[in-house]
C-alpha cells in the first residue's frame, strides 16, 4: 500500500493502518531497532512502541516522507532503550559509534548543551555540504547504524574504503562544528 | 554535548535525507560502475579467443602449405593423376639421383640378375 493510503487510514483512525505499516516497513524497521539494540525481542518492543508513537502523532501531523518518520521514532525509541552500559560490555556496535561521534566533537562544544532540534539544523546542513555518496555512507553508519563490512558489500566497495570515506566525512563534521560554534 | 548526544541528534535530521539514504540503491551504483567493465571484459575476452583461433588456423595451415598437402577435403575423382601429391618423404628424399650414378630402381646389378644365374 502507498504511504498516503496508510496516513490516510491514521487520520481516519483506522486500525488497519498499523497492520500496513508493519506489512510495508516492519522489516525494515526491526533491522534498523535490531542494529542498535542486538536483541530480536527489544527490536520488536521497540518497534511495537513505534506503531503506538505513530497512532498518537497523526493526526495532528501528516509526514511528507512516511518512512523517515516511522524510523526517527524508532530509531529514538532504541536508543532510548538500550541499556548503554551493558552495551558497553557487550561491545555493542552503536557503542563504538558513540565514540567515533565523540571525536567530531570540539573541545569548546563538550561544555555546550545543544536541543535536538538545534543540533538537528546544523547536522541538516552539514550534510547538504556532502556529496551525494559521501552523505549516504556516513547515514548509512551512523543513523541505520548498519556495520562497515554491510556498507561495503551494499555499495560494491572494498571495506577499508568505506573507513576512509567516513573518516574524511567525520573530519569534516569535526571541522564543521567548529566553525558553527563561532556562529551559534 | 557528548558523542551520545551527537548520536542521538542525528535522530533530529531532514527526513529528505533518512528517505536518500533508504532508496539510494546500492546495486544501481554497482552498476554503473561495473557494467562498462563487465562489457569490456567479455569483448577482450572475444578478441583474445578470435586471435588465437585465427593464430592457430594461421600455422597449421601455413605448415600444410609448406608440404604441399591439400588443404581442402577432397575426393580420389577430385586428384588428378596427372599431378599426383608429394609425399613429405618424396620432397625430402628426391628419387632422381646426382648426375652419371645409375638409378637403382628396375635396374639391378648385373651380378645380381637372375637371368644370370641361369647357365648360359
Amino acid at each position: 500500500m502507498e504511504d498516503a493510503k496508510i496516513v490516510e487510514l491514521f487520520w481516519a483512525r483506522n486500525e488497519d493502518a498499523i497492520k500496513e505499516t508493519d506489512a510495508v516497513y516492519g522489516r525494515r524497521l526491526n533491522a534498523l531497532a535490531k542494529n542498535i539494540l542486538q536483541s530480536r525481542e527489544d527490536a520488536e518492543e521497540s518497534v511495537n512502541d513505534t506503531y503506538m508513537e505513530t497512532w498518537e502523532a497523526i493526526p495532528p501531523q501528516r509526514p511528507r516522507y512516511f518512512f523517515a518518520f516511522l524510523a526517527a521514532i524508532c530509531r529514538h525509541l532504541s536508543l532510548t532503550r538500550l541499556d548503554w552500559n551493558m552495551a558497553a560490555k557487550r561491545k555493542a556496535e552503536v557503542v563504538s559509534l558513540t565514540e567515533d561521534m565523540e571525536q567530531c566533537i570540539p573541545d569548546a562544544s563538550h561544555e555546550r548543551t545543544m536541543r535536538g532540534k538545534e543540533l538537528g539544523r546544523i547536522l541538516d546542513a552539514f550534510l547538504e555540504s556532502l556529496p551525494k555518496d559521501s552523505r549516504v555512507i556516513f547515514l548509512r553508519r551512523y543513523w541505520y547504524v548498519d556495520t562497515i563490512a554491510e556498507i561495503a558489500r551494499q555499495y560494491g566497495m572494498t571495506e577499508s574504503k568505506v573507513k576512509m570515506q567516513l573518516s574524511r566525512t567525520k573530519e569534516k563534521l569535526r571541522i564543521y562544528l567548529e566553525k558553527e560554534e563561532i556562529r551559534v | 554535548m557528548n558523542g551520545k548526544e551527537l548520536l542521538l541528534g542525528l535522530s533530529y535530521i531532514s527526513p529528505k535525507y533518512i528517505e536518500e539514504a533508504k532508496n539510494y540503491s546500492a546495486s544501481q551504483k554497482r552498476i554503473r560502475f561495473r557494467k562498462p567493465l563487465l562489457i569490456a571484459a567479455v569483448i577482450a575476452l572475444t578478441l583474445l579467443l578470435v586471435g588465437c583461433a585465427v593464430a592457430a588456423y594461421a600455422r597449421i595451415h601455413m605448415r600444410l602449405v609448406q608440404h604441399n598437402v591439400p588443404t581442402t577435403a577432397q575426393t580420389d575423382e577430385d586428384v588428378s593423376d596427372t599431378t599426383p601429391a608429394r609425399s613429405v618423404i618424396a620432397s625430402c628424399y628426391p628419387q632422381q639421383l646426382p648426375g652419371g650414378l645409375p638409378s637403382g630402381r628396375g635396374v639391378a646389378p648385373e651380378s645380381h640378375h637372375p637371368e644370370s644365374l641361369l647357365p648360359q
